[in-house]
């Protein structure tokens, strides 16, 4: 397993939460939109990404239309401020 | 003028606390010196012979505060602009900028670092209006002095667009006189002391509430500590925690706030060990739906922490009177009553509701009780009809708009579009005559939902009707009736399928969506859904 897929495994299962989906249930490849998400939850489920990753998402990093895997990949771009154990 | 009361008061020492661009904090009497600079460099980058309109498209911070408080120096109109929502896309949000610069027909629109990156897309679809950062405006020796702007209280100062729908904004004016009548209750109505009071504010500055709740403060000489939705939303315990660390002593925030924070110290108790509330003396419930359980749950949870039960102040007000119609006394605990389903206007057994007190100084409220309205009168019991307001911080109306669709009555008073009844205690609302509801800080408009419905290649008539309802929980949600041949199966399909385009579209979870055979729904002979007749042909207890 790569850490890429650590952190989509991450960012489905945050979402999946705030949709009350399993993560596995959450498409990588369907705008997160589509997961009728209210912006509450959104940005629930992002606080939840940075917590367990220690990075920090930056605001304007979500007014793009992204799936789960291209959120992914910007958090894999961020530096991240802890290391995973 | 607003700008000749902030400096007048500003000598007393209040502070400006924010997080945007970085936490930091400057004294009043810095950030009007800063903010004269930037209506200098303002003036001198925008040559105009009038009015100039500025957009202002921040987060909550340092700037946006700074460049709103240069556009008063200067006399100009701002015109405060939502920031873009999560994971939308951009498309609808383009357009509906695009619509309200040309509406308001914005000089220029001043944007921060957070939403640099959609700018582009905003200018293309924008026609004239310039697109600033505000740091290009910085003070410059060679900008001329500026000479005092003069007093006019009839001055158009503000156009606010957060009433109504994505698809037709409109454009509340309100003038300098209306938003000086409209913040002189918020503070004269509720024992502030300009000293020892301040101003906590996370809601955006680009809502009504966050904008005059902030003013509100500035007014007065007291200190104003700024927040973003976001750092409030990802982390309420954290945000909580800074909230009580700033000693602020009044809040306002929409009835899910308190909710939200009611789940996350449920959630958490640990992360609310030691927490200290006790500076807390007003918190401000309004901009939605007042629910009483909202105001048990909130009360009880945080009771242990120093939050008072009077502390809690359900209010109710609108952007089309500035903002304040309705605050109860200073001191005096919440109160509700439960109503007959029946007397509120269909459906069985009770609902509670919240008062939110009598009308604030300089604010005439009544009760239309004409069917027309929403209205029915139940002798001996309370008189439900339309909420209809009139004073000096009442808007003269939404800008460019025909006579035929201002809000007001033929005698001259503003129609709210809210239901409600007074009471000895004041005014209570039920139910909504406009056809919107709030959910989790956002109005979402029965008219952009159907839209949506409309759009859809699923459906195989053209006939749908959204309808803003309560459910049983006295939670905002909408209802959503589509006419289809299909049945069984297939139309509880389509309906699934709808629910998630709206889901996806709109971000709104809090609705439902039925299916009814072909011309079940009511129309006009000029086509018009008739949204009233379908929510009195709901079944009982489905209807508010």
């Amino acid at each position: 397993m790569t850490a890429s897929d650590d952190v989509l495994a991450a960012v489905r299962a945050a979402i999946g939460e705030q949709a009350g989906l399993a993560g596995s249930e959450i498409d990588p490849e369907l705008p997160v939109r589509s997961f009728g998400l209210e912006s509450l939850h959104v940005l629930r489920a992002v606080a939840q990404i940075e917590d367990l990753l220690g990075v920090a998402i930056p605001d304007d990093a979500l007014f793009d239309d992204l799936t789960p895997r291209a959120l992914a990949e910007v958090v894999v771009g961020l530096p991240r401020r802890v290391e995973l154990p | 003028m607003i700008w000749d009361e902030i400096a007048r008061e500003a000598a007393r020492g209040a502070f400006v606390q924010y997080t945007v661009p970085e936490p930091g904090r400057i004294p009043l009497e810095r950030l009007l010196e800063d903010a004269d600079g930037t209506a200098r460099a303002m003036a001198a980058a925008l040559p105009s012979d009038g009015q100039l309109r500025i957009g202002l498209l921040m987060a909550n911070g340092e700037p946006w505060l700074r460049v709103f408080l240069a556009a008063t120096r200067l006399g100009a109109v701002a015109v405060p602009l939502a920031i873009p929502a999560g994971f939308r896309g951009l498309e609808a949000y383009n357009a509906h900028i695009a619509r309200i610069a040309k509406d308001a027909q914005l000089d220029a629109v001043i944007f921060d670092d957070l939403v640099a990156a959609v700018i582009p897309g905003l200018q293309t679809g924008s026609g004239t209006t310039r697109f600033i950062h505000h740091a290009a405006l910085t003070a410059d020796a060679r900008h001329p002095v500026l000479a005092p702007t003069a007093a006019e209280p009839g001055r158009l100062a503000v156009l606010q667009y957060t009433s109504g729908s994505t698809s037709a904004p409109k454009g509340v004016m309100l003038t300098e006189g209306n938003i000086l009548a409209g913040l002189r209750p918020i503070s004269y109505d509720t024992d502030w002391d300009p000293d020892t009071d301040s101003v906590g504010v996370w809601i955006p500055l680009f809502h009504d509430m966050g904008l005059f709740g902030t003013l509100a403060g500035l007014v007065r000489g007291s200190s104003v500590c700024l927040w973003t939705p976001t750092e409030f939303v990802k982390r309420p315990l954290q945000w909580l925690k800074s909230f009580a660390a700033s000693q602020a002593s009044i809040l306002p925030a929409p009835n899910f706030f308190f909710d939200y924070l009611t789940a996350a110290a449920a959630d958490a108790p640990d992360a609310v060990a030691g927490l200290d509330l006790g500076s807390w003396r007003i918190a401000f419930n309004g901009s939605e739906h007042v629910r009483w359980q909202t105001i048990e749950s909130f009360t009880e949870r945080f009771a242990p922490h120093g939050f008072r039960p009077a502390t809690m102040f359900p209010v109710y007000g609108l952007a089309e009177a500035t903002l304040p119609v309705t605050f109860p006394r200073i001191g005096e605990l919440p109160r509700k009553r439960d109503m007959d389903r029946a007397v509120l206007g269909a459906g069985s057994g009770s609902r509670t509701v919240t008062c939110v007190g009598r009308a604030v100084s300089g604010i005439e409220l009544r009760i239309d009780a004409d069917p027309g309205a929403g209205g029915s009168a139940v002798p001996g019991k309370a008189l439900v009809g339309e909420v209809q307001v009139r004073g000096d911080a009442v808007t003269s109306g939404y800008l460019n708009l025909p006579a035929s669709e201002q809000p007001f009555t033929a005698d001259g008073w503003l129609k709210t579009g809210d239901l409600g009844f007074l009471d000895e205690s004041g005014l209570y609302i039920t139910g909504r005559a406009k056809d919107m509801i709030a959910v989790n800080g956002e109005n979402y408009y029965a008219e952009d939902v159907e839209e949506i419905v409309r759009a859809s290649p699923l459906l195989d008539r053209r006939h749908c009707a959204a309808v803003p309802w309560t459910d049983e929980g006295g939670r905002d949600a909408m209802l959503v009736l589509v006419e289809t041949a299909r049945t069984g199966d297939d139309a509880e399909k389509l309906a699934g399928a709808l629910r998630d385009d709206i889901n996806g579209q709109l971000g709104l979870a809090a609705v439902q969506v039925r299916a009814l055979p072909p011309k079940s729904l009511p129309y006009t002979s000029s086509g018009k859904i008739r949204r009233r007749q379908v929510l009195a042909d709901l079944e009982p207890g489905e209807t508010r």
